[in-house]
């Protein structure tokens, strides 16, 4: 079975890879319009919505970056993923039905569509299709790298194609994840979400199986090792230290209500009320997935500890390490599909919001009218901003890795700090005006690139995110309650009282 | 009802106090680098890292987000009856589930608290207490607030009459819409 490894982790890879390319052409038969491919007619389901949530939300991040900070920092990262009981509360009781009722109103397609109706302001949906942007090139630029390294690093294996560059393998993943984007929009995301929602569940379980028998006497053994190796990482802090993990709870926790690319989500579902199972489906596909952000974690920390082990070469090996090492071939074939579906199910939700942002909110701020057959720009967009976020990733890969990391701040921190206020707040509080959602979407801006820059470190361990937040939602409480109350059109007052 | 606004508005500063205050009189607590393994990191001695300063602070610092994160979901779910803002008894419900998760926070940092002063003692399902503490009742407490969402949906969310108003709204709006086309020629 061991020689049958590597073919059954490139067969699983490419299955899944095929089935995407599927959903694409099935999607393709379901778009007409703009409204179907940046708000899937508005025609979703709860499950469907809940899982396309959670899949988006774990990204390449929780099945990579995830093991790979659990090893590097302990118990620390548990933070991160400690909020997915109680974010869903947060947004939902906030925005949940609020969202939804806008969309539903004024027949919005994006995010800025429902903040400019709110506040009637075009320089606030333009501040917002921009903050957007930003974070969505980071985010993007850094989702097709992982997927072209990790195809990289499965064909490598193969003496066909062992020479096989970076750019080949980017031009490979980008191609599919393209095309079901550019062929079905939304409506191939959400069902590809799916596929790779399932996929991610299974491989979560069966990972975390895996890996508490990796370790000879469990985890008891593991734990007891570590704990001699040093306590604080394996205490309720992890190394990071008790200040930089509550920072992280109050970033995620929050911030979840400011991420555009799971907001959107909420507004496509069909009927207001089946919103009320989304956070269901939402927190068990979650944490079902999060076991292999923890178990494979923990397991290489003490595997690499106790000598069994050698030292990973970067901690984001991590992952990839243990499956190749202790996972069965068919497993290692379903999580090298499950990895693919994280890091894929992110990207398509950002090409999504990106490319509304780009042919849809910004020629709608600056034009004052939408541009002439959408539903066309729409895909030229998103394959406009697939190119240039793989040309970046390319371009910060081989000569300048500090790019994407910079872009790569204008992530879940910008977000949260950016649009919890204007959204989240805004959509909830008839005395919030313009000028303050505006101050606390640039500030955010502002602050991020600037901690990211100049790469300042907050004395006591706070992240820069957390602080970002609490200045922009300050400024937004301060500036509404200083200025005149502002006057609100009254079919917005009407779906504020509801 | 309490003005909901002026009291996030007043969480809101009170953690860029706590903030500021840890940045001014709290402990840094960043990793170091693990002597051996390059890759890994340490937490060090827990002692010098979160003296009881620190600890004191760091305890703040979580009351008022959890304080913050119960204002938040009080916000969203608050709605104008007779010229007033009311909860319709969700709030109960609300104080109660962040008094629970207060109560586990406040032990979580008494339990570390010991674990300072020894590190060996037994694990609980693997962790040591506050570990365990965070893992298995940090985690799972504030699942009360999303089945205070699900269960209370049609009470505390979305009622059947807001609903009907809503779908009232839209007719409204979808029969202006259908008259301003009559009036375009050809329209």
């Amino acid at each position: 079975m061991e020689s049958w490894r590597n073919p059954l982790i490139l067969g699983s890879v490419l299955l899944y890879l095929g089935i995407c390319v599927v959903v694409g052409l099935w999607a393709l038969r379901r778009t007409h319009s703009s409204r179907d491919f940046f708000m899937a007619g508005r025609h979703l389901g709860f499950l469907v919505t809940g899982i396309a949530i959670f899949s988006s939300s774990m990204s390449g991040f929780g099945f990579v970056g995830g093991p790979g900070l659990v090893y590097a920092l302990g118990i620390s990262s548990l933070w991160i993923m400690l909020p997915i009981s109680l974010s869903p509360a947060i947004s939902d009781f906030l925005l949940g039905k609020r969202l939804r009722l806008f969309a539903g109103y004024f027949d919005t397609v994006s995010l800025p569509d429902a903040v400019a109706a709110r506040y009637g302001s075009e320089t606030a949906r333009l501040l917002t299709a921009v903050a957007i942007l930003l974070g969505v090139m980071g985010y993007l630029a850094t989702q097709i790298l992982a997927m072209a390294t990790v195809l990289q690093s499965i064909l490598q294996r193969f003496a066909l194609s062992s020479d096989i560059s970076l750019a080949a393998c980017m031009a490979i993943s980008c191609s599919v994840l393209v095309f079901y984007c550019v062929t079905g929009g939304v409506i191939a995301s959400v069902y590809t979400d799916l596929v790779q929602g399932a996929v991610m569940v299974v491989a979560g379980v069966l990972v975390f199986v895996t890996a508490v028998y990796a370790f000879d006497g469990g985890p008891p053994a593991a734990m007891a090792l570590m704990r001699a190796d040093d306590p604080e990482a394996i205490g309720p802090w992890g190394t990071l230290g008790m200040v930089g993990c509550l920072s992280w709870y109050l970033l995620f926790a929050v911030g979840a209500a400011g991420q555009p690319h799971l907001l959107t989500k909420t507004m496509m579902i069909r009927r207001p009320e089946a919103y009320r199972f989304v956070p269901v489906v939402n927190i068990v596909g979650f944490c079902m997935t999060a076991l292999l952000w923890i178990s494979i974690g923990l397991a290489m920390r003490a595997l690499v500890l106790s000598g069994a082990h050698p030292e990973l070469a970067t901690p984001d090996a991590a992952a990839p390490e243990f499956l190749q090492t202790y996972a069965h071939p068919l497993l290692a074939g379903v999580v090298f599909a499950g990895l693919f579906a994280a890091i894929m199910s992110t990207a398509d939700a950002f090409l999504n919001i990106g490319a509304a942002a780009l042919v849809h909110d910004i020629p709608q701020a600056l034009r004052g009218r939408p541009l002439r057959r959408e539903l066309l720009w729409a895909r030229l967009g998103t394959v406009a901003l697939a190119l240039v976020a793989a040309l970046f990733a390319l371009y910060s890969f081989y000569y300048n890795d500090r790019l994407i990391a910079l872009l790569g701040a204008f992530g879940w921190g910008t977000f949260a700090a950016a649009l919890v206020p204007a959204v989240a707040i805004g959509l909830n509080w008839k005395r919030a005006t313009p000028l303050a959602a505006n101050v606390a979407i640039a500030s955010s801006l502002v602050l991020n690139f600037g901690i990211e820059i100049f790469d300042l470190a907050i004395p006591g361990g706070v992240h820069g995110g957390t602080l970002a937040l609490i200045v922009s939602l300050a400024l937004f409480f301060g500036i509404s309650f200083a200025s005149k109350a502002p006057r609100i059109d009254p079919e917005i007052e009407a779906l504020m009282d509801l | 009802m309490w003005n909901l606004e002026k009291t996030l508005f007043t969480l809101v500063l009170a953690l860029g106090a706590v903030v500021l205050a840890i940045a001014l009189w709290g402990t840094d607590a960043h990793p170091t680098a693990h002597p051996e393994f390059a890759t890994m990191t340490q937490g060090g001695s827990g002692l010098a890292r979160h003296d009881d300063r620190t600890l004191t602070l760091g305890w703040l610092f979580g009351t008022v987000i959890l304080l913050t994160f119960g204002a938040l979901m009080a916000f969203g779910a608050r709605r104008r009856v007779g010229g007033r803002d009311t909860l319709d008894g969700l709030g109960r419900y609300l104080l109660g589930g962040i008094a629970a998760h207060l109560v586990v926070w406040t032990g979580l940092v008494l339990a570390y608290r010991a674990y300072l002063h020894d590190p060996s003692a037994r694990l609980f399902f693997a962790f040591p207490a506050p570990t365990a503490i965070m893992l298995y009742l940090m985690l799972p407490v504030p699942l009360v607030f999303v089945a205070f969402f699900v269960l209370g949906f049609r009470r505390w969310v979305l009622t059947a009459e807001e609903q009907a108003a809503y779908e009232r709204l839209l007719a409204a709006k979808q029969e202006r819409q259908d008259a301003a086309s009559r009036k375009v020629p050809g329209g």
